[in-house]
Parts: C-alpha cells; structure tokens; sequence
C-alpha cells in the first residue's frame, strides 16, 4: 500500500469568483506549478475566451443550455484543503483506490500488483511530479486542449484526476477506483489512462457532488484520455451521480490501436445539464470497441449526450448500445454516430439506443447517425422510445407486486445490462440504488 | 363466510364493448374446475376480469374470494388475497432474473412467511425438479427469450412456490407440444397432491390437458354467457364432436 502526503492549507481564504487569467494565475500558484506548465494554463485561457462551446443539440431546452452557465459566478477551485469528512469518503476497502475531493486527493491507496507488476497509478499531481515524462508524453494527446470552450476552460484550470499506465504485458486483475467528489468548487479533473502492448486494466470512475454551501456556479469540466496500444484491453466505467446544482460538460476519447479492445461504460445519472460525449477512434487494423452506456434525467435535467465509434483502420469492429431513461420534466438527446472512413474496409459497426420516457413531461431525443466512406463494411443502427410495457406491470401486479414496486423492478432491469457490466459489486450496488432513487 | 371463488351475474366491456354477459360461478377449493368454450367466447375476459386488468371494466355483478370482495381490490392485493393466474402469454421482464423475481413476488404474497434464503432457494429447487427445469433458468431473465414450453412451465413454478388458494390456468396447454403438455399436467396434479385445498379453474378451448388434469367439474361458454355444465364426461363429449352439438342445443333453446 502507498500513502500519500496530503498539504492542508492552514489559512481559510475566500474563494475565487469567475473564469478570469487572475484566477489562473493564482490556482498555477497554489499548485506551485512551473513557467511551461504555467505558460500552458494562461495560452489554454486565451483559447477559452475565443473558442465557441460545443453544439448543445437539446432544442427543447433553449433557455437552459451551455451559454446559459454562469462562468462569471463559477468557484473555479477551492482554497481550502480536505476537511476531516473528505479524509472519511475512503471507507471501504476496494484494493486500488484514489479518493479525490474539489481536485484534491485525499487517499491513494494501492494494491500490492500495482508496484510488483511495474504499473504506474497516481493522483496526476503526484504523477506530474513523479513520472513527468509519462504524463507529458500523453497528456494533450487524444483530446487536444482547443477542442472547444470548455476543454480550454479544462487545461487552464486542470486540477486532480488520476493518471494510470500499464506497462507491456501486464494484466492488473484488480479494477482501479477512482472516486471524485465536487463540494465547494467547480472540478476540472483530468484522467490519463494508457495501455501499453498487451497490458490489460479496468478502471472504475464514480463521481458525486455534495449539495452546494454557498453561492456561485459549480461546473464539472472534465477530460478522459484514454490510450490502448496494441493488443491492449481497457475497461473503462464512468459513473456520475451530479446533484442539480451542478452541470457538468465532459469529453472522453479513446485512441484504440491494432488489435486492441476498448469498453466504455459512461453512465450519467443527474445533473443540471450535462453534455457529454464519447468517442472511440480504431485506429489500428482489427482495433474493437464498445460503448455500453447509460442515462438517467429526471426532475428538470437536461443531458445532451453523444457517442462516436470512428473507423479509420480496416477489419474494426464497434458495437454502441446506450439506455436511457427520463422522468418527471425531465429531457435528453442521445446522438449516436457510426463514422466509417474510407481508410476502414471490412469494417463492422452497431449501433442501438433504448428509451423508457416514464412520465408525459419527460422528453428524449435518440438521433443515430451513419457516416461511411466505405462499401466494403457492414453498419446497422436502431434507436426505439417506449414506454414501461403495461402487460409487463400487469404481469408483476398479478404476482402481488405493487406497482411502484413494479415499476421500479421493471426499470433497473431494463438498466441492468449496463449494471451488470461494471466489474465491481460495490460499484454496481452504488449505481442500482441510484437508478431506484431516480425511478 | 362462502368457501370459494365465487362469480355471480359478471359483465364485463373491453373498449365499451361488453364482452361477459352475465357469468355465475363457483370454483371450490380443493377442486379442478375447466371452463371450456371455443375461440373468442370469452374465457379469457373472464381471468383478467377476476385478476384485474385495467382493460377490463365489470359493468355488473360480483367476485369474491373465500368471502373477500374481489373487485373492490387492486390487482397486488387480488394476488395477495390468493388468486393466481398462469397467463396465456406471460410478459418478460429483460433485466430481471427468475430467482430475483420469485422472491421478491413471494416476499409481496406472503409479507409475513419470509423464508431464510437458502430455505427459499431450496423450496424453488425442489419445485423445478418436480416441473423437470434446469437450475439455470433462475439466473434467466423472467420470460425474456423464453420458448413457449419454458413460459409455461415457469408459470407453474410460480403457481408451485407461491401457492394459491385459488389458481386460473389459462389455456396453459395451448402452444404445448405433447411431451411438455404432460409435463405440465402431472406437475399440477403433484402440486395439487402438496396444495389440496387449492382450486383450480383450467381454462382450455381443447380439451387434451384434461387427459391429464381430471376436472371434477366442467362449465362450457360461448358468447359471454355459461351455457352448459357437467361432470368430466362433457369433456370427452367435446373431444368427441366438438362444440356444434352443444351450439346447436343452446341455438335451439334460444328458438
């Protein structure tokens, strides 16, 4: 096990308002970062101010979208070190796990395989300071900082995340558990995850905010670079329960290389509004991805979510399947997108979404898209939109089920093969109770 | 209190349309009960009626069970009052497994019997091995991808775990091939042997199933109404000469 040497800032200052180059300049101060890493915040700044935002695709929610988050309120981080409730998130006993609050790491805490098998698992402050190389090399590499407003915003007030390299060959049996917690500030983590030749991981994320304490916007901005070298197997899950009070706009990419084999779970379960999207890129012959995700928006959330399996190598195979579900007022917009280049012959793709709208104010759009350059592949989409099936809730009331009992067995259900997916009892306990509190 | 489910002048519209035109009923515990009828007389009517589907509206009459007045329930409280209904074509739940299902079913039934788990999980194996299941089908989604065979003898699982005082088998013979029909009436037969007071009512427009499951009673219907009764030999009329005999015997009458 390694511990980790946490510094607790001794004077309570007033935090932060608005997205200003103040702000960044004192944040690269706080982190003591050097004049590159400094220089790189203040030109990802420059960017943010110039780049426009991501398209927000959910009409229906004009009023409320991503021009609409209050960036001169935003908290863009927190001054205040872990208090003793951070130290107490830790409370369980998961091998590997980073525990990390307001971009703060409050626990890291290996399993003995991560040192003997010579992987790399750190908090990526820790990590910038240990293997700086490592996380140069990579940082940047898969989502580049200008993408848009939001991932310029990202980088120059980049702080906590996790950084995790496997080394050729090495198979980690034990998930590595990254739990991420928003209080007091916005959080703009960064997670690195590289794969080298053959090596295998499965990375678990399970993200929660604790309600807000006082005034200002809190956003989660967050960046997932995701690297699979030949051959190599990742698992990814990205578990988000959000409270209402937060809106989140995260971007997650995966380069998957010859022969390598990427799983994305993204699981959005609350949130103000959240904008998220996913892409995997095959980048290499006979690369394969899948995308099993799922979402959640009830009460007035507004989720404007997008996967992409891009094909841009031959023999690559890509199988999406996303879940949703919305309740209350509330709306979602799933755009699924097949991309086949002309680079990807004997490429095979599918694509599928299911909706359950469970209550006449709830709205969801699930627009596939097919983009191919190619006639030597094979694509298939679907999307369906239904309800909860009354034979099906008849069917549990004749067994003397009651119906909200019913209901509720009948929509975790619906979600379990995405629950079922996720390599971790603990982790799939947290997210079924979560969809049943939702229901 | 009357012993019994007890059906006393019923009418009952689908959509406005009245499809139940006056039933009067009685299926005791402890016996097998077949109400037969062609296609379309409305057989069915009558089990969703009793069991409560919304689609089903009693415009008149009553239904109670051992006393308890039926329809002032909800379709939980039917089922938790006693009545069962093996369905003609059960829903899946995709997602939901049998074992979870059973008990979480068994838990709504009988609140107050709860069974240690592993005591539970050996009442449902004993019972498949008597309905000849394979113990891999507890980690199968309810009726998700299921044969016709597999639906229905999953059906009589429920009915052997949850035990009724009352169960409606409705047309659980139809889709059967001959080996799965026997199956499942000697299953029923074993399950009554452990239940003797539950009564049966077996919904069937055929009467093969009643080679296996010998009805002390048999109620014919055709248009909404019971039209004609009698012991098991009205049974074997039926597979005999079908329902014109007795068509034209009710025809006649009405002329």
């Amino acid at each position: 096990m390694a511990s980790l040497n946490v510094g607790v800032s001794p004077e309570r200052e007033t935090l932060e308002r608005g997205a200003t180059r103040a702000a960044v300049e004192r944040l690269s101060a706080i982190l003591g970062d050097d004049e590159v890493e400094r220089r790189a915040r203040l030109d990802a700044f420059e960017s943010f101010q110039r780049l426009p935002p991501p398209p927000w695709r959910l009409s229906r929610s004009l009023k409320r979208n991503l021009e609409s988050i209050d960036l001169e309120r935003l908290i863009p981080f927190s001054t205040e070190g872990p208090s003793a409730e951070d130290y107490e998130a830790d409370a369980d006993s998961s091998p590997t796990r980073i525990v990390c609050v307001d971009g703060q790491a409050v626990s890291a805490r290996l399993a003995a395989e991560v040192a003997a098998k010579g992987a790399y698992i750190a908090p990526l402050e820790a990590a910038l300071r240990e293997r700086p190389d490592l996380v140069r090399a990579n940082l940047g590499r898969v989502v580049a900082n200008e993408t848009h407003r939001f991932t310029a915003l990202h980088a120059a007030f980049r702080r906590g995340g996790i950084v995790v390299y496997v080394p050729r060959g090495v198979v980690l049996e034990e998930p590595v558990e990254f739990r991420m917690i928003v209080d007091r500030a916005a959080g703009f983590p960064h997670l690195l995850i590289v794969a080298d030749e053959d090596a295998s991981v499965r990375v678990i994320e399970q993200i929660e905010s604790r309600p807000a304490t006082g005034e200002g916007t809190r956003i989660l901005c967050s960046v997932r670079e995701i690297v699979a070298a030949r051959g190599a197997r990742i698992h990814h899950a990205a578990l988000q329960r959000l409270g209402d009070d937060v809106a989140e706009i995260a971007i997650l990419r995966a380069s998957v290389n010859r022969d390598a084999t990427v799983e994305i779970a993204p699981v959005v379960l609350g949130g103000d509004i959240v904008k998220m999207d996913v892409e995997a890129s095959l980048d290499g012959e006979g690369a394969d991805a899948h995308v099993l995700g799922g979402f959640f928006a009830s009460e007035r959330e507004a989720f404007d979510l997008a996967s992409r399996i891009t094909h841009r190598a031959p023999h690559t195979t890509g199988n999406a399947v996303v879940l949703g579900a919305a309740n209350g007022a509330g709306q979602a917009a799933f755009n699924g997108m097949i991309s086949i280049q002309e680079n990807g012959p004997g490429s095979e793709s599918n694509l599928k979404s299911r909706t359950l709208l469970l209550s006449p104010k709830a709205h969801v759009d699930a627009v596939p898209g097919l983009e191919i350059a190619n006639n030597d592949v094979k694509a298939y989409h679907g999307a369906t939109i239904g309800e909860i099936d009354e034979e099906t809730l008849f069917f549990c009331q004749a067994r003397g089920i009651a119906p909200d009992v019913a209901r509720r067995m009948i929509i975790t259900g619906f979600f379990s093969p995405v629950v079922d997916a996720i390599p971790s009892l603990r982790a799939r306990t947290w997210l079924q109770q979560h969809i049943e509190a939702k229901v | 209190m009357d012993k019994g489910l007890i059906v006393r002048g019923l009418r009952v519209a689908v959509e406005s349309v009245e499809i139940l035109k006056g039933i009067d009923l009685t299926v005791e515990p402890g016996r097998v009960h077949a109400l037969m009828g062609p296609n379309g007389s409305g057989k069915s009517t009558l089990s969703f009626a009793l069991t409560g589907h919304p689609k089903y509206a009693v415009t008149s009459g009553t239904a109670t069970l051992d006393g308890a007045d039926l329809l002032a329930l909800a379709p939980h409280e039917r089922a938790r009052a006693g009545l069962f209904l093996s369905f003609q074509y059960p829903a899946a739940i995709p997602g939901v497994s049998v074992a979870n299902f059973l008990r979480s079913a068994r838990t709504a039934l009988k609140p107050d019997e709860a069974l240690p788990p592993a005591k539970f999980k050996r009442l449902i194996t004993e019972k498949m091995e008597l309905l000849g299941m394979e113990p891999a089908m507890l980690t199968r989604y309810v009726n998700d991808g299921f044969s016709g065979g597999e639906k229905k003898r999953l059906e009589m699982l429920q009915m052997a775990v949850f035990q009724p005082k009352y169960a409606i088998l409705d047309e659980t013979d139809s889709g059967l091939d001959v080996d799965a029909l026997r199956a499942v009436g000697e299953s029923v037969n074993a399950l009554r042997a452990a239940n003797a007071e539950t009564g049966l009512l077996v919904i069937t427009h055929y009467p093969r199933i009643l080679k296996y499951l010998k009805p002390d009673r048999v109620h014919v219907m055709m248009d909404g109404r019971i039209v004609k009764e009698g012991g098991a030999d009205l049974a074997d009329h039926i597979e005999r000469d079908g329902y014109d005999p007795i068509r034209e015997e009710v025809s006649g009458g009405v002329a």
